[in-house]
Formats: C-alpha cells, structure tokens, sequence
C-alpha cells in the first residue's frame, strides 16, 4: 500500500533549486543565471554555518567566556 | 452572499499572501477570527496573530505566490484548493534559508460571519515541503 510513496512530485534541482516536477526531471535545463544565484547563495550559507560553529565554539572558551559577559556588562550600563 | 465571500477569499490571497499587504487581514477577518493549521502548534487566534502567521511565510519565502486551482462556496462557507511556490530565503521554524523553490498544494475551508472570515481550516502538504527543503529524506519505496 506504500508503494506510492517515494519522492515528493516536486523536488528542487540539486543544482539551480528550481522547483522541478518529476515529470520533466529528465528534461530539465537549468536557467544559468538561477544556477549561479544558488550556488552562490549555497557557499554564503556554509559559510555562515561555518562562522556561527567557529563563534560559539569561541564562546565556550575562557576568552570567550569572558568576552561575553564583558560586553554584557557594557551593555547592561548603557541601558 | 456566497460570490461576495468568494471574492473576499480571492483578495486574501491575492493581496495578504501573494503581495504581502498585510493590513487587509483587518478588513477581511472578524477581530476574533481563528485559523486551524495542524502544521502551526496551536491554533491562531486573532488578526494579529494571523498577520504575524503570514508575514512568518512571507518573510521565509518572499515571492511566495498562492494559485487558486479551485474555489467553492455554499452557504457560510468557501472551499479553496491551491498551489503554492516559493523560493526559501528566510528562517522557517528554524530552517535556516536553503535558497531552494518549493511546489505545495493544500486545501482550505473558510467560515464566514457578518461577511468576513470568522474561522479557517487548512491542511497542506507539511511532509513535502520538508522533503523538498531536505529536512526529511524522500520515503523508501516498499
């Protein structure tokens, strides 16, 4: 009875993330401009990833630790 | 009655969701109006809250567009059955942004009181825009 089940109809290409039903998998062609947009846009969020792990990583150090609860403090005497 | 609430439905999708005029939420729902969506956690309640529901959409997705494939309306109520597309470039749930564009379809019941909407259920497709974000691989074929 599951045999229906698999893949979503619609599933983005894995290079442009054009919204692509099964249908025309076979046949699709990327918009060149799409692709370069998302690849693009791909590398900004790894390295947004990659900065977000590196920073609270950082945090957890006795540096970082330390920074935190400093720039707490300005803050708390500015407000 | 039931073309006038028609008419209503089309321009909350047309103008909330698909232009992101948000302040027409005011006009079309009752102030107490409430939205049933078994994907949100609990119920929204208010315009407030349904402003807050779409403009959440809106942001995750900014060329979100809504297609009506099919609008029904008797009595108090208006069936609609659509499709949506959009490109993930915001936060949704925690998601951060893919840069992927998602296919859905849904279907939604609408009540109306004193000619706005009073009360909305919606059921759409949860599992595919998950999958087709990559949060949750496709089924195995049994």
């Amino acid at each position: 009875m599951f045999s229906f089940f698999g893949e979503h109809e619609y599933m983005p290409c894995e290079e442009c993330g054009a919204s692509v039903h099964h249908a025309a998998r076979e046949t699709h062609v990327c918009n060149e401009e799409r692709r370069l947009d998302f690849q693009r846009f791909r590398q900004i969020r790894s390295e947004i990833a990659r900065f977000e792990d590196e920073f609270t990583r950082y945090l957890r150090t006795p540096e970082g630790r330390f920074h935190a609860w400093y720039a707490e403090r300005d803050r708390r005497r500015a407000a | 009655m039931a073309d006038a609430s028609k008419r209503l439905v089309r321009r909350l999708i047309d103008e909330a969701y698909n232009d992101g005029r948000l302040d027409v939420v005011d006009e079309l729902f009752v102030p107490d109006a409430v939205v049933h969506d078994p994907a949100l956690q609990h119920d929204v309640a208010g315009v407030n809250a349904i402003k807050e529901m779409i403009g959440g959409f809106r942001r995750a997705f900014p060329d979100f567009v809504v297609l009506v494939d099919d609008q029904v309306a008797e009595g108090d109520r208006v069936a609609l059955r659509w499709t949506a597309r959009g490109t993930h470039q915001g936060d949704l749930w925690g998601i951060a942004a893919t840069g992927k564009e998602i296919t859905i379809t849904g279907t939604s019941l609408y009540r109306f009181a004193i000619g706005r909407i009073a009360e909305s259920w919606t059921n759409w497709d949860t599992i595919g825009l998950m999958q087709q974000l990559g949060v949750v691989p496709p089924f195995a074929r049994v």
